[in-house]
């Protein structure tokens, strides 16, 4: 069987470059079943499958205690100063050969060249079976940035960056305990990609901690190059707008809802994690509630679902009330938008359509504008636009300031993907105002909040712990209560969960002579 | 199971649906620039039956503000509002003869004052509380006014103050303290047990004399004729029967309960002094005397304090004089109730809602005598008693 399969391998690995692409794929499967045992063609299978890749390095290794062995890497992937001390150096008789970091055997030819292409250095000792793989890797990466979407005035100014192994010890320095836990897994079928599912055992409900495990595990896709190919993959609605797993680039919010029973998920090359479950309330939640005074935190909260309320029906309230409830303004703003609206040859909604597109269009070009030009796209875009947009009579004030106001709250939803969400929801708030006014505002709004009560975050309702309602545990939904306060984790995420997490310290009884003590004095004359 | 094919269908049977929706919606929509907003209308009653409207229509593209567009800041030219008139032999007919000569959409829906001519009145107002009431736009609570001769050519008149000129005699309603009249409470009138209701009065006065023509310097104009409010008119069953003097109407008033402040001139025998009531608490209620007859009683209870001295040198300091005073203000209070008393009896119009106490407090007394409450009313024993008191002097003690 084995004789077969060696043979199989080595007769399509002559005929390499005339391979059929089938074939080829045949050639891989057969590598992954083939042990890497001791026979002498091994050399010739690594040389061949290898050589199209131009940073491979193969060198032979002075000959210790009578055998020559022989290394393979990839220059491009290892740390030459690694390899030039820890195993040039290390195999000489000098030095043990244990010294180096992570050492494995990789059982079959497959394994052995993943391990070459993911920066390992493979040696192969001539007339001993198997192989050895020694991690040494090395490649460029990023240093540790400031966050660029979710910014904070006071509190860490560390985001992760696009390497797995920074990203976690990122994690393990704010959550030193050992049921902290990272199960790898490797996505993608081409890009290999390493993954980490994250969670504290014990505080995570291990019943979600396993669906996502299933999840993961049943997902395919080619290249898993950013954290939302698997995100996409593992939601428990596929077709909705609004996101179900949140992702953050700051450590600290993932190490708080991984304190909370949520799991997160890190992904080699992604420069945030995914935590989940999720509900609606976590993404009107930003980091900065939670670094400063709690009341300014409650208050900016409510804020910003006011804000919510603004960028999803503001433009549709003005067309609604501009065309069907003009009665519902008052007479001297009315006086005021009709002065305004003189000249104005199109209806409420294709003004408003009119200037939300045009400001799409600034915020779309603004994003793929070389960064030196913004300054002058905003220019352009604020001003000249702005201005002209009105003299030429195509748009009037009014609805210049309705789309202005409502893309600035817009930009309030402390999260990327909601607000995405709610950009897009707008649109259809604002064509529903159009045709039925009011009352389709009243429809359109009622869908939504339908949808969100259907969706589901991991089993978590999405809207918990509104609906279903659970009044002991809305207090960190609406308002920011302070951190001394008992917190109770969401019911739903850990259940076996029990106790008070925040105690707050008390004032220090006052200390004195007894005789100090007016009380006591008291006593005494009495 | 269901089949691929299924499924398309259900699909494309959920887009017409939804497509669908399309249709039906917009019919109704008007847009800003369609809209020929009405600030202010006036009825008249035609000859023959019929009726005159005359509309101000508020022209926005001469409205000047803040803000404006390029700096249209005073180059507004026009006048801001257009007034347009038209007749028919019914409210209806009169309004789509005005809409004819209209180049949009007639909204009522910010008119906030329906001013109603001498002729029209006596005939009746009915017919414009009915166009009104069942207008989907116009507000129930939108002032009604009666005015002294031909409505229409107050219209006319634009005080240079405001924008729309209406807003003038709107807000002169919303501060001042003569009884406003809304057209649902017009109209509730005509079926109350007392069927009567009072209806403010304005006419146009002659020019203030030296008064400066307003705005844009065009000098040597007249100065406008000015808009002067003073008493009411008295509606009865929907038809204006007479008027109400200054006094009179500040009498029904307190009778009715509706005084919230009142600025009081008293002549003290040590001089005049002018006492701004601002405190008032006024209890009405229909009791029932031996025999099974009903009687009115109103307490007036009012609190002032000093606004004013005009003349003589007034010991205010002195708590005496202060009871004086207390009781020359009750006196005076009592006079202008007993005034809208003797008006109301004489007339024999019931506006003082005395009927709806009646039926409000004692059902059982109102039903054997709400069919012949005319002649009862008359003789109707009411019972007025006043308690008032000057408490504040302020620190102004002496002057001179």
């Amino acid at each position: 069987m084995e004789t077969d399969l060696r043979r199989a391998v080595r007769e399509l690995t002559e005929r390499l470059h005339q391979l059929a692409a089938l074939e080829l794929n045949a050639l891989w499967l057969l590598c992954d079943k083939l042990p890497l045992g001791a026979e002498p063609g091994r050399r010739d299978i690594f040389s061949v499958l290898l050589r199209r890749s131009s940073d491979l390095v193969e060198f032979d290794l002075p000959p210790a205690g009578g055998r020559i062995a022989h290394a393979y890497f990839l220059s491009s992937m290892t740390d030459t100063q690694v390899l030039n001390q820890g195993i040039v150096g290390g195999i000489s008789p000098h030095h043990p050969a244990g010294a180096v970091a992570e050492l494995h055997a990789p059982p079959t030819y497959g394994d052995a060249i993943r391990d070459v292409l993911s920066g390992c250095v493979l040696l192969l000792v001539e007339g001993i079976p198997g192989g050895l793989a020694v991690a040494a890797r090395g490649y460029p990466k990023r240093g540790l940035q400031p966050p660029v979407l979710e910014t904070v005035v006071r509190g860490p100014h560390e985001a992760f960056n696009e390497d797995l192994q920074t990203n976690i010890s990122l994690l393990r320095r704010r959550l030193r305990d050992p049921r902290l836990v990272f199960e790898p897994l490797t996505l993608g079928r081409f890009s290999r990609t390493e993954v980490r599912l994250g969670y504290v055992e014990g505080l995570a409900d291990p019943r979600i901690v396993s669906e996502a495990r299933r999840r993961l595990a049943a997902m395919a896709t080619t290249a898993a190059v950013d954290s939302n190919y698997i995100e996409e993959s593992i939601t428990d609605d596929p077709y909705t707008i609004f996101p179900q797993i949140d992702f953050t680039e700051r450590p600290d919010v993932v190490v708080v809802g991984l304190t909370e029973g949520r799991f997160t998920i890190l992904v080699d090359g992604a420069n945030d994690a995914l935590i989940a479950p999720v509900t609606f309330w976590s993404f009107m939640q930003a980091a900065d509630d939670y670094y400063q005074n709690y009341y300014a935190g409650t208050f900016l909260r409510l804020l910003r679902y006011a804000f919510l309320t603004i960028a999803l029906t503001m433009p549709a309230l003005y067309i609604a009330l501009t065309t069907f409830h003009q009665q519902m303004i008052p007479t001297s703003l009315l006086l005021s938008l009709m002065r305004n609206n003189v000249g104005v040859p199109f209806p409420a909604l294709v003004e408003a359509l009119i200037m939300e597109i045009t400001l799409e269009i600034l915020r779309e070009a603004g994003l793929h504008l070389p960064q030196k030009l913004g300054t002058s796209l905003s220019v352009v875009g604020a001003l000249v636009i702005g201005e002209a947009v009105v003299s030429s009579g195509l748009v009037s004030w009014p609805v210049v300031a309705v789309v202005a106001i409502t893309a600035i709250a817009n930009f309030a939803i402390p999260r990327w993907t909601m607000a995405l969400a709610i950009r897009f929801l707008r649109f259809g708030e604002m064509l529903a105002a159009a045709m039925f006014g009011l009352p389709g505002i009243l429809v359109v709004t009622t869908a939504i909040v339908v949808h969100l009560v259907d969706l589901r975050s991991f089993g978590v309702p999405y809207l918990f712990p509104v609906a279903p309602l659970d009044p002991a545990r809305l207090q960190d939904t609406f308002a920011r209560m302070p951190h001394w306060t008992p917190q109770r984790r969401p019911r739903l995420l850990a259940p076996a969960w029990r106790g008070r997490s925040g105690r707050r310290a008390r004032k220090p009884e006052p200390t004195g002579a007894p005789g100090s003590n007016p009380r006591s004095t008291w006593r005494a004359r009495a | 199971m269901i089949s691929a094919r299924m499924r398309r269908r259900t699909a494309a049977l959920a887009v017409l649906v939804l497509l669908s929706l399309a249709l039906s919606g917009c019919w109704d929509r008007v847009e800003l620039a369609d809209l020929d907003l009405v600030s202010g209308v006036a009825f008249d009653a035609v000859p023959n039956g019929g009726f005159r409207i005359t509309a101000s229509i508020v022209l926005p593209q001469n409205l000047t503000g803040a803000g404006g567009a390029g700096g249209a800041g005073g180059g507004g030219g026009g006048p801001a509002e257009a007034v347009v008139s038209a007749t028919g032999a019914t409210i209806g007919e009169a309004i789509a003869a005005l809409g004819q000569g209209l180049p949009g959409h007639i909204f009522w829906g910010h008119t906030r004052v329906i001013l109603i001519g001498e002729g029209l009145a006596r005939r009746g107002v009915q017919p414009v509380l009915d166009f009104f009431l069942r207008s989907p736009e116009t507000r129930l609570a939108t002032d009604l006014l009666v005015v002294r001769g031909e409505a229409g050519p107050l219209l006319q008149l634009s005080p240079p103050f405001r924008v729309p000129g209406t807003d003038v005699l709107y807000e002169h309603l919303r501060r001042q303290r003569e009884p406003r009249a809304f057209i649902y409470e017009v109209a509730q009138s005509i079926r109350t047990a007392s069927g009567a209701t009072l209806i403010p009065e304005v006419h146009v006065g002659p020019p203030a004399p030296g008064g400066s023509p307003g705005g844009g310097g065009s000098g040597g104009a007249t100065a406008p004729p000015t808009l002067v409010f003073c008493g009411t008119g008295v509606l009865q069953r929907g038809r204006l029967t007479g008027w109400l003097n200054e006094t009179q109407m500040r009498g029904a008033m307190w009778l009715l309960g509706t005084t919230r402040r009142a600025t009081v001139e008293l002549n003290s025998p040590r001089g005049t002094v002018t006492v701004a009531v601002d405190k008032v608490h006024i209890h009405r209620r229909a009791v029932r005397l031996a025999g099974g007859v009903p009687a009115v009683r109103i307490r007036i209870a009012a609190e002032g304090m000093v606004g004013e001295v005009d003349r003589g040198k007034v010991p205010l300091q002195d708590p005496q004089y202060l009871i004086q005073l207390s009781n020359i203000l009750a006196a005076s209070i009592r006079g202008e109730a007993d005034a809208a008393l003797a008006a109301a009896r004489s007339e024999d119009v019931d506006f003082l809602q005395f009927g709806r106490l009646v039926a409000a407090d004692q059902p059982a007394l109102w039903n054997p005598v709400h069919s012949t409450w005319r002649q009862i009313f008359p003789t109707l024993r009411v019972v007025i008693t006043v308690l008032a008191h000057v408490r504040y002097v302020g620190n102004l003690v002496r002057l001179s």
